[in-house]
């Protein structure tokens, strides 16, 4: 009896170790593929790459001089980084004449553009946003402030969004300005990054 | 030759007590890290875990005293490690003095509220009971 019941003892033990080693096991290797996915996050945000491509062109089917502008971005994420999503887009625009220094502004809004879309490794994102201005196009060149609005595994304490300038007089793409939290119920918000 | 090694590895009780805490720290450091860095937040699910876990590591230790000190120890240094991989990527490389402040912040706030208050009084309680099961049945 009393043997019998010290091989229960061995045998519930034994049982127990094992499933606390096989999903400490299990455990382990799920968070070190988040990790190691983690670890690539901010080079993520800081390397994003938004590239713009604009045609102007006069509107169709209208005598005026009035234009239509196209402005295509691309986004790209150029690291291993696998979880963010593009939540909404938006652009100010500031189109100066070179001339005279005449300008005009405007903003798409946040959501112009596209839904939320997943920016993963390496695959560029097009969204297109087209305008029309009451002005011939010839001698003006284009400012643009995109706004990329992130979700991230931060979600539920802060928002980010990823500010870039874009200037059509210059040939490279576009320039990562800020990267700005909104934070949601932490005291003292967050500043600028 | 190999179940004798096993048996070296564990055949005293500090030696298992050893082993335990040390795969009590790896299991609860890779729960939380894996729910911090998906989504900065532990689910019940993944609460439930570690919940087990720390059941579990209490039974196998099977003394309530000591599972209370061993639980202690594998708590802080869950948060010690955490903490350090939290902040580890984070360089100014990548963002400013102000930017790296303030995500610090918000990594802390995240992995303080994934683990405190009511997480670390489940998991010592489940550790505590587990402990007494272990000492009075297994």
């Amino acid at each position: 009896m009393q043997s019998a019941s010290t091989a229960w003892k061995i045998t519930t033990i034994q049982a127990l170790a094992v499933v606390f080693v096989a999903v400490i096991a299990v455990e382990v290797g799920v968070a070190t593929s988040s990790t190691a996915n983690y670890f690539q996050f901010y080079k993520a945000l800081a390397e994003m790459q938004v590239r713009l491509a604009l045609e102007v062109g006069p509107l169709q089917g209208d005598q005026s001089a009035n234009s239509n502008v196209t402005a295509v971005f691309s986004i790209e994420n150029p690291t291993g980084y696998g979880s963010m999503i593009m939540r909404a887009l938006g652009a100010n625009f500031r189109v100066v004449n070179s001339t005279n220094d005449n300008q005009i502004q405007g903003s798409t809004g946040l959501d112009a553009g596209s839904p939320p879309t997943a920016l993963n490794p390496n695959v560029v994102e097009n969204v297109t946003i087209n305008f029309h201005m009451l002005l011939p196009a010839a001698n003006y060149k284009f400012l643009f402030t995109v706004t990329l609005d992130l979700s991230t595994f931060l979600d539920t304490l802060s928002l980010l969004q990823s500010s870039f300038s874009c200037d059509t007089s210059q040939s490279q793409g576009c320039t990562l300005v800020s990267i700005t939290p909104r934070s949601i119920g932490l005291p003292g918000g967050g500043g600028g990054l | 030759m190999q179940v004798n090694k096993l048996e070296w590895l564990i055949a005293t009780e500090n030696r298992k007590l050893l082993w335990t805490s040390i795969l009590w720290t790896a299991g609860l450091t890779s729960v939380y890290a894996q729910a911090l860095f998906t989504r900065a937040y532990a689910t019940w699910f993944e609460q439930g875990i570690a919940i087990g876990l720390c059941f579990a590591a209490g039974a196998l230790i099977g003394n309530i005293a000591r599972s209370l000190v061993t639980y202690i120890g594998v708590i802080v240094t869950t948060v010690v490690i955490l903490i350090f991989l939290s902040v580890q990527p984070l360089s100014t490389e990548y963002l400013s003095t102000v930017g790296v402040a303030v995500i610090q912040r918000i990594l802390l706030i995240a992995i303080f509220r994934e683990i405190f208050p009511f997480p670390v009084i489940l998991s010592l309680a489940a550790s505590l009971v587990g402990s007494a099961m272990g000492e009075r049945y297994v």
